[in-house]
């Protein structure tokens, strides 16, 4: 009775990895940088991460049954897997601690000014530890209940806010140079480009699942819930006031008011949001773990889940001193360190793939 | 395994008991402010505070003793806004509690200074509320924090009440949230609108004991229309000139209407008849004919007739379109003396601006540089489409009864 | 260690009597029946276990006035044994025992045992009785509509209430006997074909696999199978209602009977099993279906209720409206403690009038907690102890939980009302949050006897939804739950009965609406 995965709780599984901090963070970053284009940005970074879902499907289909890691073993060797194991070890472990920090900074900016951030991830690891230690399923039925309640709770929201939104403002539709366009597709391809966490799920889902369709739909998901923020943010703000909020999401809601008596509903969504973050985490924490102990073959799992969420921990809290360096970071080191885990890494495993299957011909025609 | 699990989770849990709550403010421990004002006096900000006081307004509401003012008023000043709050805790027991603050009036003095920081404040702070209505008064505003007010116990709310109401059903005065004018002031036209607040007639209303009586020697009131350039306050517009901007920039929901029903049964030739609008709609297509700038300008509304002294037969089209015709002269006059008064400040508060923008991007690049001058040359081609839908439920004027019958 | 039956009539009796402690219960005759001059027959029992009318009527009288043997006499001992079996003892159920333990056991057992003189076999012959209470009204599962019959203490009737709702003859009952002291008989019931035989073999493993010296209840049965003892969320289903438990065993689930306690246990069971009640399926669906949404209510409602006020009041007031905002502040206007103190205080002190309520002898027990729960409210706000907001709150988290139809599942959210508090009274929403999610991760985490607990929600069964949130009218439920039952037969009844007028005048047949 081992249920495995299926595909439609994979493709929310990575929308859930990518929209959390994605819908918190990205309409700021964005209009930032492609101004009254973002949202055409964020449409073109969508169609160009629905060709890297169908790279990671296909790279994917190749090891439907072991694991990853054990795959890249058997075709290169213990020491490349070994290594690569490593090195998405560190990946998956520096986007943990990346999306804790934010998590944290924005549960402090926002609703906690005062409560010491340490105990908020120590609150938070917990949980996270917690749910890895359950394992996947787990963390895959947890994740599909709260798909459920936020596309409730998003479509409410949207209903709520139409009151405030003005469609003129996203017009006039072109204006701004093709760079800061593309600038800002690549940002949301970044951000996109999370969708390689395929690699990891893959072996876990039901056999026969159509791997490529569960990563467009999971990408299609997450860009169009960016999407919808982003287009919002702009409707209801105009480019400028956008760029400078940082969470503009959560102030949009802050602005319903139903009568005089329902109002400041963000707190709710941010409650939402909170739990999603929690997925977020639970899964990255999971992918560092899940390559760490295939890439060593270790046994006691436990012991080095609760390690590497310790690790995770004061890695955010003490690699950055204030919010300004943390957004450097995120931005000087953390986006090329994503398009080369999540881009380059299935682009050269897709080339190897092609070579090696032309080289076995070849030898087949000669021989 | 499990059981060094739980014993650290019991530990944490012991912890945060011990250390206590870092972000937690009980509610009798909370002033909440229900109005804020900001004036500049030199290189000072002052602010003001309408704090609740709650057992007050609990003792009124159950019938009790009374004798003790709702509300408490008291200011702080220093170099900066946040300053200034920050110092209210020399004399305040509570913590200031921003979050249902209603109103933020500022005056007119703040306002020609500029009123960036106090956005900024706003947009930084988490638990300030951006939907805060705003509004100017001229002199200190103090005043308008000490009035009290009849009906509503807690006068902050109250002006917030005043001010949304009037702008669903008469339309007036817009009602401005702090980022809408936030969003207008940044937009393509660098310009923004607030209503004034005002305390007409003297001396002020700021004891309880003054309460007893049914009339009051003054009150809130909303007054004219500030206008500003950029963060800066600019001018001011009269009602009817504000009335205006409220048709061109599609805020009027409901208004009323007084126009002169026409026909040869009047005499005074004054204003007799007297209609609501139920619906308006403003179009605005901006064109560029010959490098000069053409604003159409379409509205097409429709009433229902309220009042009238007309002997007139209610029931003949004709009639009924003769007054459409006087209507339609109203709003057009209505809305031509907003428009010369922007013409004559230079200042775009229609957002004539955004519409160029989005219509004419390429040519937008260059008029931006000047666009006050652009704005104050440009013609506007208006056409005013008024229905008159209902006529209430009575079909004849009584005024036609009163004349003697048979002919 | 087995011993055979003494020969020697007297010698067996007096080692029943040794065993038995010379218990003044055990009643121990021997006399020689009509018929024969030379044997003799003994008959022991146990007063209190079995029916004196039985006893009396159809073994000592029988035996007594037993027929003329007529030529074959002398019997030998075999023979005579053979003649009282299927001529004389007019029972029921008869067993032949051969060793003195068995002897025992049936004695025990409620069995009126035969032995005869010379013989090395007994006779071992059913008459069961006592004491015992007649099938009453559940005293804990009442509903307006339905049968009002209940499960007794006796396992028999037990059975038989269930066996008179499903006359099939799939229908099986497994007999365990576990404890060794006591010796209690439990029961598995379940119906061939219908319930998921991996499971039924799982649920008899885990039974055969119970190595302790009592069973008093069902109670302990749940504390020795269920998958995982450190939640608070109960995994089997205990039922004081037969057709509760027939309900469930006709979705597939599996009911264990245990001698001597009403509280019948179901397994598998998923987390909505809880806030179903057999009225549901009595009363028209559309009412059900809203009572079952405002039964989960009541769930979020008693678990969450103090710790959602704790946190709005102390740390996102923004959230309430003005105007209750300054009611509640005029309220907290000299209260000495902190909210969450405050509810602390006024939660633990309704935890011990429930407890003395229960504790306390029928007649008086509702009237002083009632009693008490109002003189301590209104005298402690009078007071100034408390807020009144506060005691509406408690009340209201109170009265919710008794919604719930299952018992353990609102013990469940009484113990996780208290961390909430903690969590909400220190970190606000965000601790509330993060309870939430700790418990979600761990109800994701639980199965029952393999299914997850979560069912039909994650992993997402649309199937199952029908019977979830909602419950749709009868005819649409054309499939038994998924995974729960025997995946081979998932068909319930035959689809498209929903119930249409008659086309009076057109025959032409087209579809109604």
């Amino acid at each position: 009775m081992n249920e495995k995965i299926t595909s439609l709780q994979a493709s929310a599984l990575i929308m859930f990895a990518i929209v959390p901090t994605g819908i918190l963070l990205v309409p700021g970053a964005v209009v930032g940088v492609a101004g009254q284009n973002a949202w055409l940005s964020v449409l073109a970074g969508m169609v160009i991460s629905v060709g890297l879902a169908i790279l990671v499907g296909i790279v994917c289909r190749q090891y439907q049954d072991a694991p990853f890691l054990q795959w890249i073993e058997q075709r290169c060797g213990r020491l490349v897997a070994a290594l690569l194991g490593l090195y998405l070890t560190r990946y998956y472990m520096t986007t943990a601690a990346v999306t804790l920090r934010e998590f944290t900074n924005f549960i402090s900016e926002e609703i906690m000014p005062n409560t010491p951030e340490l105990l908020l991830k120590i609150i938070i690891m917990l949980v996270v530890v917690y749910a890895v230690i359950q394992g996947i399923e787990t963390i895959v039925r947890v994740n599909i209940v709260i798909f459920f309640i936020s596309v409730v709770l998003m479509f409410m929201g949207l209903f709520l806010i139409g009151e405030n939104i003005e469609i003129r403002n996203l017009l006039p539709i072109w204006e701004g140079t093709p760079m800061s366009f593309m600038h800002g597709a690549l940002l949301t391809l970044a951000w996109l480009s999370e969708v390689s966490l395929l690699l990891i799920l893959g072996p876990y889902l039901r056999k026969n699942s159509p791997l490529i369709r569960t990563g467009i739909v999971g990408v299609m998901m997450a860009g169009s819930g960016i999407l919808i923020t982003v287009i919002v943010a702009m409707a209801t703000f105009g480019n400028k006031i956008t760029q400078m909020l940082t969470f503009p999401s959560f102030v949009i809601v802050s602005l319903v008011e139903i009568g005089s008596f329902l109002e400041r509903l963000e707190i709710v969504f941010i409650s939402l949001w909170i739990m999603t973050m929690y997925v977020k985490l639970a899964v990255f924490l999971f992918g560092a773990a899940h390559c760490f102990i295939s890439a060593f073959k270790l046994e006691t799992e436990r012991l080095f889940i609760l390690l590497l969420g310790l690790l995770i921990l004061l890695t955010s809290q003490y690699s950055w001193a204030n919010t300004a360096e943390f957004h450097r970071f995120t931005l000087m080191l953390g986006t090329p360190d994503l398009f080369a885990s999540n881009i380059v890494l299935p682009l050269v495993i897709g080339v190897v793939l092609v070579v090696s299957s032309l080289w076995s011909k070849r030898v087949e025609g000669s021989g | 395994m499990r059981k060094q699990g739980a014993r650290l989770l019991a530990s944490v849990m012991l912890c945060m008991l011990l250390t206590g709550c870092w972000d937690r403010t009980e509610l009798n421990e909370l002033g909440i402010t229900a109005a804020t004002s900001v004036d500049k006096i030199g290189d000072n900000w002052i602010v003001s505070y309408q704090l609740i006081i709650p057992s007050a307004i609990s003792t009124l509401s159950g019938g009790g003793a009374g004798g003790i003012s709702p509300i408490t008023v008291h200011s702080t000043k220093a170099r900066t806004i946040r300053e200034a709050v920050a110092k209210s805790k020399l004399e305040s027991p509570r913590q200031l509690y921003f979050a249902h603050n209603r109103i933020l009036v500022v005056s007119e003095r703040a306002a020609r200074y500029g009123l960036s920081s106090l956005i900024d404040v706003y947009f930084r702070l988490p638990n300030s509320r951006e939907t805060v209505s705003m509004l100017i008064t001229e002199g200190s505003p103090v005043r308008i924090l000490r009035q009290l007010m009849s009906i509503q116990p807690i006068s902050g709310q109250g002006v917030q009440q005043i001010i949304s109401n009037e702008s669903r059903s008469y339309s007036l005065l817009p009602h401005v949230k702090l980022y809408k004018f936030a969003m207008n002031i940044v937009g393509d036209a660098r310009a923004g609108v607030m209503p004034e607040i005002l305390v007409s007639g003297s001396p002020n209303v700021d004891a309880v004991n003054q309460m007893g009586e049914t009339n009051q020697p003054s009150r809130l009131k909303l007054g004219r229309l500030a206008v500003f350039k950029s963060d800066r306050f600019y001018g001011w517009f009269s009602q009817r000139e504000s009335f205006g901007v409220s048709f061109l920039t599609d805020e009027v929901n409901q208004a009323s209407i007084s126009f002169n029903c026409g026909g040869g049964s009047d005499q005074q030739g004054g204003m007799n008849s007297a209609v609501t609008l139920t619906r308006s709609q403003t179009k605005v297509k901006p064109h560029i004919v010959d490098g000069h700038l053409q604003m159409e300008v379409h509205v097409k509304s429709a009433g229902m007739l309220e009042e009238t002294v007309c002997t007139d037969n209610l029931q003949d089209p004709k009639v009924i379109k003769r007054m459409e015709g006087s209507i339609q002269k109203e709003i057009n006059g209505i809305i031509m003396a907003a428009w010369e008064a922007c013409k004559r400040d230079k200042v775009d508060v229609l957002g004539f601006a955004g519409a160029v923008h989005r219509k004419y991007p390429k040519q937008w690049k260059r008029m931006k540089q000047n666009w006050d001058q652009e704005f104050a040359s440009a013609d506007l081609k208006l056409t005013v489409d008024f229905k008159l839908e209902r006529i209430g439920v009575s079909n004849k004027s009584f005024k036609s009864l009163e004349e003697p019958e048979g002919e | 260690m087995t011993t055979a039956i003494p020969k020697q009539l007297k010698v067996a009796l007096n080692w029943i009597n040794s065993e038995l402690g010379n218990s003044p219960d055990t009643v121990t005759r021997m006399f020689t029946p009509s018929g024969t001059d030379s044997v003799s027959v003994g008959v022991v029992y146990i007063e209190g276990l079995v029916s004196m009318d039985t006893v009396n009527g159809r073994i000592i009288h029988t035996l007594m006035d037993a027929p003329d043997l007529g030529d074959q006499k002398p019997l030998n001992c075999d023979g005579y044994f053979r003649f009282l079996k299927e001529k004389v003892v007019s029972v029921g159920r008869i067993a032949e025992l051969s060793t003195s333990e068995e002897m025992l056991t049936a004695l025990l057992d409620g069995y009126t045992v035969l032995l005869i003189d010379g013989c090395t076999s007994a006779l071992a012959a059913q008459t069961p009785g006592g004491a015992k209470r007649s099938v009453e009204e559940p005293s804990s599962q009442t509903v307006i509509r339905g049968p009002k019959e209940g499960f007794t203490e006796d396992l028999g009737t037990n059975i038989s209430l269930i066996r008179r709702k499903i006359k099939s003859s799939k229908l099986r009952f497994v007999q365990f006997k576990i404890g060794q002291v006591t010796q209690t008989d439990v029961v598995v019931s379940y119906i061939e074909d219908i319930a998921n035989a991996k499971i039924v073999d799982e649920i008899q493993k885990r039974l055969e696999s119970i190595d302790t010296d009592s069973i008093l209840e069902s109670g302990y049965i749940e504390e020795f199978i269920q998958d995982r003892t450190f939640t608070p969320f109960p995994t089997l289903l205990n039922m004081e209602r037969p057709d509760s438990i027939v309900g469930g065993i006709l979705e597939g689930q599996i009911a264990i009977l245990v001698d001597g306690t009403p509280f019948v246990l179901l397994a598998p069971v998923t987390f909505n099993r809880f806030f179903q009640s057999s009225e549901d399926y009595y009363q028209r669906f559309d009412i059900a279906s809203f009572l079952r949404i405002i039964r989960y209510g009541s769930f979020f409602v008693s678990m969450l209720l103090p710790s959602l006020y704790i946190a709005i009041s102390t740390f996102h007031q923004e959230m309430l409206p003005t105007t209750l905002l300054i009611s509640l502040a005029a309220q907290r206007e000299g209260t000495p403690f902190p909210a969450l103190v405050e509810a602390f205080i006024m939660e633990l002190t309704f935890e011990v009038l429930r407890e003395a309520g229960v504790r306390m002898p029928r007649a008086i027990g509702s009237a002083i907690s009632i009693v008490g729960a109002l003189v301590i409210g209104q005298a402690a706000v009078q007071a100034g102890l408390v807020s009144a907001a506060m005691v509406i709150v408690v009340s209201f988290t109170a009265i919710s939980n008794f919604v719930i139809p299952s018992l353990s599942m609102a013990t469940a959210s009484r113990l996780i009302r208290f961390g909430m508090m903690i969590l909400g009274g220190t970190f606000g929403l965000f601790g509330i949050m993060s309870g939430l999610m700790f418990l979600l991760i761990h109800m994701a985490g639980l199965r029952s006897f393999g299914i997850p607990f979560l069912l039909p929600i994650s992993p997402v069964s649309v199937k199952n939804l029908k019977d979830v949130f909602i419950r749709v009218p009868k005819w649409a439920m054309t499939t038994r739950p998924r995974l729960i039952s025997d995946p081979q037969s998932s068909r319930r009844q035959a689809p498209g009965q929903k119930p249409a007028p008659p086309d009076a005048d057109h025959a032409t047949g087209g579809e109604s609406e």
